[in-house]
Order: structure tokens, then sequence, then C-alpha cells
């Protein structure tokens, strides 16, 4: 057992390192001689600590005591309840002036308790060096009249008119959106913790209806941070966001912890999890269940990344679930700033169309450098196509044109993007259906090196065919091996596949293989 | 042709039509609702006026403006002089958006910077807001460069002695899309307007403060 952070409230402890997002066996947990019941996760967060306080956590797995753990809560400055700030919890009585002030009104260093109800409230704004806790059972309902909704402008240009101010953002430009149900901007040591719920309501509103249709400004995040430092999420759900989930950008050291996040299937662009342009994040023990990608990791369009060249780097995800949505762990397709250093381990995908799927195009840019993205300890289950790589995505206005779908060596100038190293480690998956892996480079910047070692694909017998990469020529295929097209080095270790057809690997314009 | 302003009727019987005074025309029916502008626009048609025929097309549903849209846009004069850019970006760009599948957004704004030496050619002006509130801003890239021509030519409006009504257009134009600071430009443009000579460019900007004034 390891502890993996503390508040002066909770405490997030790593039971299981080997297993995935569930622990390889159930553990009965005890703190300071109380009985917390059983838990079936290798991340779990315990919740109703006392500040400035020492707690020995013990573990028993059969009845033996397996492991114990100590650790010390923080201290705290106080405790500010919304209810005495007029908030009702009652559902109906619009609770956002409440919530609002109580959170400006928080001492360094103090807690902002929202204790059980359901609160409606439009956006609300995060303070520095505080915490927001909304207890079990307590809701936070988001308006759904866009109306009552703030706006945060996408550029404002500077007073000297040298520079620019960013708030709002869509799909890596910088363009109006509302705020997000939770909303930080140059916010630094903030904590949202707690097992209540945050709720976008977007199913009772319009924002899922003709949602292409900019309706005042685009649709907001359920959590949104700009320009932030030092943020944890600890425990709690967000559900129903009007569209993507969880959304910091510009960002750095986030820790989102046993959170959980839900949308149904069919809702647009609810993407769960994008850090955009974001450094040193650990994502652990959280589940995805989603209308698009579980986690999408990003770092703008090519105003942004040419402009900022701020890549998305550092990035943990560890024990964690990826239920449903397109994609498990996509990197792109807006990743004009570059996306590097991305370790993937100890998850559990389930019935993703993709595993891991990179997506970059010919105009991304110079500073669009894919590295180092790392999937090592994965179970994947009914995931479609486990690994699809695609340098010509075409879901752009120009994206059938030739310069993006050509297939003849272009020059290499400065809106070429790079795709270097992507390494699958003791992937494991089981009732696949269109291939193991899709790869395709740009000819003239092949993808530079692609590694399969120690992993074991299996195919359903009633595998239906899919087209594994939204490029133009690539085919729906089912129980097909690997297939790579420009790459310059692939280096295949002890690989498995079962319940394919024809050849395991067909591979066209690929400058070195090694196959152990 | 009887206006609300002597000056503006003198102007719309007595010239001959022009691309301006179609523009004009379409600026100052979107902004007042009078009907006596539309039928300036559909009796003074011009099938080479791109924007005339978008607005005509959109007006009255017309699928003849629609199929005189396609023609010109297969052979869209080449742009080798501000007035010409006026007359064909903010058309293509619109036609681009609408019915082209926004494949040009690139080409448009590299030929805003390509003639950027042009950039207070009262034409060159004109054609960036109207080009501007054409474009889709999504594609931001493309956008921006011609939100950032536009704070350019509004930064050298700002410094001259006396405007003029493209001048005042640019700026109240420009504020109200929300590309320039209207507590600076917009008041400057304000301050002009009652004491700008009339000329062809009068009627924009007539429109344009109509809309602020709305």
């Amino acid at each position: 057992m390891k502890c993996l952070y503390t508040s002066a409230r909770s405490c997030t402890v790593l039971l299981d390192p080997q297993g995935d997002y569930e622990a390889r066996s159930v553990r009965r947990l005890v703190l300071n001689g109380r009985e917390l019941g059983e838990e079936n996760r290798s991340v779990c967060s315990l919740f109703d600590l006392w500040p400035d306080t020492d707690y020995t956590l013990t573990g028993f797995i059969n009845g033996e005591a397996e492991e114990t753990l100590t650790f010390h809560t923080d201290v705290e400055a106080c405790t500010l309840n919304v209810r005495r700030f007029g908030a009702k919890g009652d559902g109906e009585h619009d609770d956002t002036p409440a919530l609002q002030a109580a959170i400006l009104c928080c001492p360094d260093g103090g807690r902002v308790l929202v204790p059980a109800g359901t609160y409606r409230t439009g956006p609300i704004f995060l303070k520095s060096h505080m915490t927001l806790e909304l207890q079990k059972d307590a809701t936070l309902a988001l308006m759904t009249d866009r109306a009552k909704f703030p706006i945060l402008p996408g550029m404002t240009r500077t007073t000297d008119e040298q520079g620019e101010y960013l708030l709002g953002t869509w799909e890596g430009n910088p363009l109006d959106c509302f705020a997000g149900a939770l909303t930080g901007i140059g916010v630094k040591d903030v904590r949202i913790i707690g097992q209540g719920v945050v709720d976008g309501c977007a199913q009772l509103g319009d924002w899922w209806q003709n949602h292409k249709v900019i309706k005042g400004a685009f649709r907001g995040r359920i959590f949104y941070l700009r320009d932030c430092e030092d943020v944890t999420v600890q425990g709690i759900t967000f559900r129903n966001s009007p569209s993507w989930n969880l959304h910091p950008c510009f960002s750095r050291k986030l820790r989102f912890l046993n959170v959980r996040v839900e949308a149904p299937y069919h809702s647009p662009n609810t993407d769960g999890f994008d850090p955009e342009s974001c450094q040193d994040i650990r994502m652990l023990g959280t589940v995805f269940s989603v209308g698009d990608d579980c986690i999408a990791i990003k770092s703008g369009k090519i105003y942004m990344g040419q402009k900022y060249h701020t890549p998305c780097e550092n990035i943990e995800i560890a024990w964690c679930a990826m239920l449903n949505g397109h994609g498990g762990v996509t990197v792109g397709s807006e990743m004009a700033g570059g996306v590097r250093h991305v370790w993937v381990h100890h998850c559990l995908m389930r019935g993703n169309d993709r595993g891991l799927r990179v997506k970059t195009r010919r105009g991304r840019g110079k500073y669009a450098v894919v590295d180092d993205i790392r999937f090592e300890d994965i179970r994947m289950e009914g995931v479609k196509a486990p690994l699809v790589v695609n340098a010509m995505y075409y879901c752009d206005p120009d994206g059938h044109t030739p310069y993006v779908q050509s297939r003849e060596k272009q020059p290499v100038d400065d809106t070429t993007p790079t795709i270097g190293t992507v390494c699958f480690e003791r992937v494991r998956a089981e009732d696949c259906q269109a291939c193991v892996g899709y790869v395709l480079g740009l000819p003239e910047k092949p993808v530079e090196q692609l590694v399969l070692r120690d992993c074991d694909f299996a195919f359903s017998e009633d595998a239906q065919p899919m087209e594994p990469a939204m490029a133009e020529g690539v085919d729906a295929c089912s129980r097909r091996g690997l297939i790579v097209q420009y790459a310059d080095r692939l280096i295949l270790d002890n690989v498995r596949m079962r319940g394919i057809e024809g050849k395991p690997l067909d591979a066209v314009s690929v400058n070195q293989i090694e196959n152990h | 042709m009887q206006t609300k302003n002597a000056r503006l009727t003198a102007y719309l019987n007595e010239e001959e039509p022009s691309e301006i005074k179609r523009r004009g025309c379409i600026a100052l029916y979107q902004s007042t609702g009078d009907k006596i502008y539309l039928e300036y626009v559909l009796n003074h048609m011009d099938k080479s006026s791109g924007m005339s025929l978008l607005f005509a097309w959109g007006e009255t549903g017309d699928e003849a403006y629609r199929k005189a849209m396609d023609a010109l846009m297969e052979h869209l004069p080449e742009v080798t002089d501000a007035k010409t850019l006026y007359q064909v970006a903010p058309f293509h760009a619109a036609y681009d958006v609408r019915f082209g599948g926004r494949k040009d957004a690139r080409r448009i704004a590299e030929l805003f910077q390509r003639m950027q030496d042009r950039l207070t050619d009262p034409w060159y002006m004109l054609a960036l807001v109207d080009c501007i509130e054409q474009m889709d801003i999504q594609l931001y890239e493309h956008y921006r460069v011609l939100a950032d021509l536009i704070l350019k030519a509004g930064q050298t409006i700002w410094r001259k002695n006396a405007l003029n009504a493209a001048d005042c257009c640019l700026l109240m134009k420009g504020a109200r899309l929300g590309l320039l600071d209207p507590e600076k430009y917009l008041t400057r443009a304000l301050e002009s307007f009652p004491s700008l000579e009339w000329d062809a460019f009068c009627p924009l900007a007539l429109a344009e403060q109509r809309r602020i004034n709305a």
C-alpha cells in the first residue's frame, strides 16, 4: 500500500500496483480501528477524515492483515458551510450566489463545505488556496438556461495591443465559450474533493440538440481550468456535461484521483478528459463511460501550436477504467503544440472502438510532435482496434484534399507533423474485431518507431468489420493483424495474435523490421 | 428613389450603378429594413457582383441567383488591385463557407497578406471587414490573419488627423465584430462622423452607424 495523496479531509491510497482498475484481490480496510468495508479497486480514496490527525490504515486479504499504512492529514484553517451563506440545497432555489460567496470568502487553507442536498447552480468560479468539498449525496445540478451562463471571451487584446489574453476555447482555438460548471482561471493550490456529484444536466437543456449550431457561444465544459497550477480533483462524479467533461488548458501539476466521468453513449462531444497544453498530470483510479473519447490529449490547432508551442506532456494515466467511449486514450487531433511522454499503464479498456488512437495530419506544423507514447500492462476487452496511428486524419474542413490525403511524398516543411515512438508492452486484448493495429504515417515523415512487446491479441469469432482509421482509402476490415504503412522502424517482440485471418503483419514502406 | 437623407437620395438617383452603390444599399437594407434599398439592388443587379447575388438569393430564394453565383465562382476575376479584392474576396469567402466546403480560407488569407502594402486603401480596408464577416471563425488561423490586419489598419487610422467614411467604416465594423476595442476605435469613428465629407463610402458608414445606434 502506498499513500498517493492526502488533504486535510481525505486521502488516496494505492492498494495494488499490479492490478488494473480492479485490484487482483478484494481487501477489507480498517482505519484507526474503524471498519471501512470491502474494497476491490487498486486505487481508493478515503473521506470524512479529521485534519491534522495521524491515521493507520490496514488492509486484510482473506482475513490476513496484508499491509499497514500510516499517514497524517493536513491542517485546515476553517470550514465554511454553504448553508450558512444562504444555499438551500432543495433543487429549486438558485444557490449560485451562496456558493460563489462562500468560495470568495474562504481564507487560505480553508474548506467550503457543500453538505448533502441538490444545489441548483450556474457556473461557479474557483479561488486559490482552498478546498471545495462536495459531501456524499451532495449534487451541484447545473442550470439549463444558457442565458444565465457567463461567457468566457476567447481572445481579448491586451491594452497595448501587443499581446492577447485568452479565456474561452473550443476545439483547440481561442473562441468564446460558456463557463464550465466549475471553472478555474489562474488559480493554484485548489482541491475539489468528496463523494458528491457535479451534474451538467445537459439532457434536460438544449446543449445536445442541434449541437453544431452555435447559440451565443460554444458549449461549456463541466470542469474547466485555464492557467492553473496544483489542482486536485478527488472522488467527485461528473455527469452529463454540455460538451467535454474535464478540460484543463495550459495548466500544470494536476491530479485526478478516483473520479467518475459519465455521459450517455450518444451524447455529442462528451469526451471524458481532455488535457490541452498541460504538464505534469496524474489521472489515477478513474472510471470513464462517455459518448466520445474517454481521454483525448491535445495541444491546440495551428494558431495555438505555432504561437505558443506548448506541448501536453508528462502525463500518467493509471489504474483507470475506460468503458465505452470511442477511444480509450486518443492523442489529437488538435495537437499542433505536440504531445509527449504519455504513460498509460494498468488500465482496463472495455468496449471502445480503439484502444490507443493517434490522430494527426499535414498542416499541424513543426511543433506537432507526438513522441514517447507508452501503453503498458493494459487489459482490453471488446476493443475493436487496439492500436491506430493515423497521420492522414480527414475530419477537418480540408481533410479530404490531396494536401492531406496524398500518398505521394510531399516536401517536409513548417507544416509537417512528426510521430516519434509509440510503444505497446504487455497489452492483452480479447474480443478484438477489426485489426490488431493500423498505422499510417506520412511518406515524407514516416512514424519513427513502433514497438510491440509481450502482447497478446485475440479476436472475436463473430468479429464485425470496421474502418480502423479515418483516412481515405482505408477499407473496413475484420480479424486482421498489424497493418503498417510509412514507418521507419518496427519492433515486434513476443507478439501473439489469435483468430486472425491472413498474415499477421502487412507492412508497406517500412524501412526496418525486427521480428522476434 | 426617396430616402430620409437628401444627400443619399441624390447619390442613389443621380449616379451610375456601381459595386459600391449596391453594397451600400445591401448594408442600408440590413440596418434599416427599408425595402427601397432591397429594390435598388434587385433592379441594378450585375452578374459579376457576387455579394449582390448572394444577398438577392437570400432575400428572394430565386435559384437563378444561386446559378449565377456558381457561374461566377467558376470564373472569379483575378485579383490584382484593391478594388477587385473588395468585389471578389468577401464573395469568395461567403461562397466557400456556404457551398464550397470551407476549403479556400487559406487562399483568401494569403491574398490579403500578399496585398497588405495597400492596407489603408479604402477598398482594401472594406474588403477586409466584409470578408472576415463571412469567414468561419473555427478556421481560426486564417480568420486571425484578417483580424490582425484589421487591427493594423485601425491603428494607422487612429493616428490620422482627419478620417474619411471608409476609415470610419473599418473602425465601426471592426468594433461591431469584436475585433477592435470600441472604447478606443468606435469612439474615434463616432467623433469623426459629423464632419465626414460626402463620398461613395458614406452609405456604408451610415449603415454601420445605424447598426451601432440600434
